[in-house]
């Protein structure tokens, strides 16, 4: 599935946060979304993920032109965002069911459980949500989000509020994704750890989405000044 | 249909579990309808007959500012962790959700009146038990859980939130209030069903109005 976003724009009055952005993704890719705060990625990636509408843009999937607003296309995208999304008042198990039944999943008890137990809840799953730690919470997030096995994950700040065995194993879930064919759009304040999975940076720096930098193998010292030219001493001399 | 049905099933049963585990909504609603009943009760000193006619107005008015308490915080979960946002991405037809939370507001509605009357019975030494009078009251809060959900829907994004629900909902809502109250009091006073019927048309129509009219804006008001 080749996934290509044409032309996003959105202001808020006159105060213009994406301009004219462009982004390619493939089945298989984690691209990494950076920018400092305020650049706009929230507002980019609730746009892609249909939960926000954007001023001007086109959404093709395999060449044929999408709504970016239709249902079929929110249930095509999993989104990991700041907020949790879960119910404090049900627990792990109660939420995912929940959310197994609203995608028509029919997920058993022992599935949705091996689910729980993927992220290291297993001990977990009945305990009401908001007895969980917030690193707990995101892993429960992670869970939610993959549920609906769907096409393309968006993540914004997955990283957040995980320890270190959090942050191996949601490298180990990216990497799995990815070889299941998923594509990936990434936010992260983090490049380094992302670096292990990810295909791709691209920067979005004042409301404009730069080139995709493919990552090849290389190490983050390498990748960084073409990402952020202005950090070299040659940047800084221009 | 088979799909949309199961997903309100879905969608009502985690409104309502949430609320019998959290129990937010409807003690707030039943203390102050409880407290509210007490201040009437020692306030006005009233004759049988003012008492029949004036039961359905004080009763609603009871159970309407009650009720905006409760409505004020069926949206609150979702605001809280955001998860709206995966509601609305994981369920295709939106009105749903506002359906199930609608349903679920009114079941608490119909807690609420299931308590209240029985307790204004005996603090007023009045019979309540007329199916004339509980019918009126169920069309009412039918029509007042549409247009609070709908409308609690949009507040629940604001700041003001608190303060914004019920200036824009007791407007919207004098049809409904004029009809509850002229209808409750014919039915309390034996009056002829001709002089009321024409109240409870207004109530059965309101609540088919605003349950449509929420089904098709719903999307645009979440999504915009």
């Amino acid at each position: 599935m080749q996934i290509e976003l044409r032309g996003i724009s959105k202001s808020y009055g006159r105060l213009a946060v994406l301009k004219n952005c462009d982004l390619e993704l493939e089945s298989g890719q984690l691209i990494g979304l950076l920018g400092n705060n305020g650049a706009g990625k929230t507002t980019l990636l609730r746009i892609i993920s249909g939960l926000l509408s954007a001023d001007a843009g086109r959404l093709l999937v395999d060449g044929e032109e999408w709504s970016l607003k239709s249902p079929e296309w929110r249930r095509k995208c999993a989104l990991v965002a700041h907020k949790t999304f879960l119910y404090q008042n049900l627990s792990g198990l109660e939420n995912l069911r929940f959310f197994s039944e609203l995608y028509q999943h029919d997920l058993n008890e022992k599935d949705l459980r091996e689910r729980l137990d993927q992220v290291g809840l297993a001990r977990a799953a009945d305990k009401q949500v908001r007895a969980y730690s917030r690193g707990m919470q995101q892993r429960l997030t992670i869970a939610r989000a993959l549920l609906s096995e769907p096409d393309f994950v968006i993540l914004d700040e997955p990283f957040t509020g995980l320890d270190k065995d959090g942050s191996a194993q949601l490298v180990r879930m990216l990497a799995d994704l990815k070889q299941r064919g998923a594509a990936v759009l990434m936010t992260s304040h983090d490049p380094q750890t992302a670096l292990k999975v990810t295909d791709g940076f691209v920067r979005l720096s004042r409301g404009v989405l730069g080139e995709a930098v493919a990552v090849q193998g290389r190490e983050w010292t390498e990748i960084e000044p073409i990402l952020y030219p202005e950090s070299t001493p040659e940047g800084q001399a221009a | 249909m088979k799909n949309w049905l199961s997903t309100l099933k879905t969608l009502t049963w985690k409104d309502l579990l949430q609320e019998w585990r959290s129990k937010d909504m409807l003690t707030a609603m039943l203390a102050f309808a409880i407290l509210s009943i007490f201040i009437f009760n020692y306030a006005m000193e009233l004759d049988p007959r003012q008492r029949a006619e004036l039961a359905p107005g004080i009763l609603w008015v009871v159970i309407t500012f009650s009720g905006t308490l409760g409505l004020n915080r069926s949206f609150v979960a979702e605001q809280e962790q955001g998860s709206f946002d995966a509601l609305v991405m994981a369920v295709p037809g939106l009105g749903s959700i506002w359906l199930a939370k609608q349903i679920s507001n009114f079941m608490m509605m119909l807690v609420l009146i299931v308590i209240v009357l029985p307790i204004y019975s005996l603090l007023y030494n009045q019979n309540l038990f007329i199916p004339g009078l509980w019918l009126t009251l169920i069309l009412g809060a039918w029509s007042f859980s549409a247009a609070g959900t709908l409308l609690a829907s949009m507040t629940v994004q604001t700041r003001m939130r608190d303060l914004l629900l019920p200036v824009l909902l007791f407007p919207l809502l004098m049809p409904v209030n004029m009809a509850v109250v002229k209808a409750g009091s014919g039915i309390m006073t034996s009056a002829p069903v001709a002089s009321y019927q024409v109240w409870l048309a207004v109530l059965l129509v309101y609540g088919i109005i605003m349950t449509t009219i929420s089904l098709l804006v719903f999307d645009y008001v979440i999504l915009e």
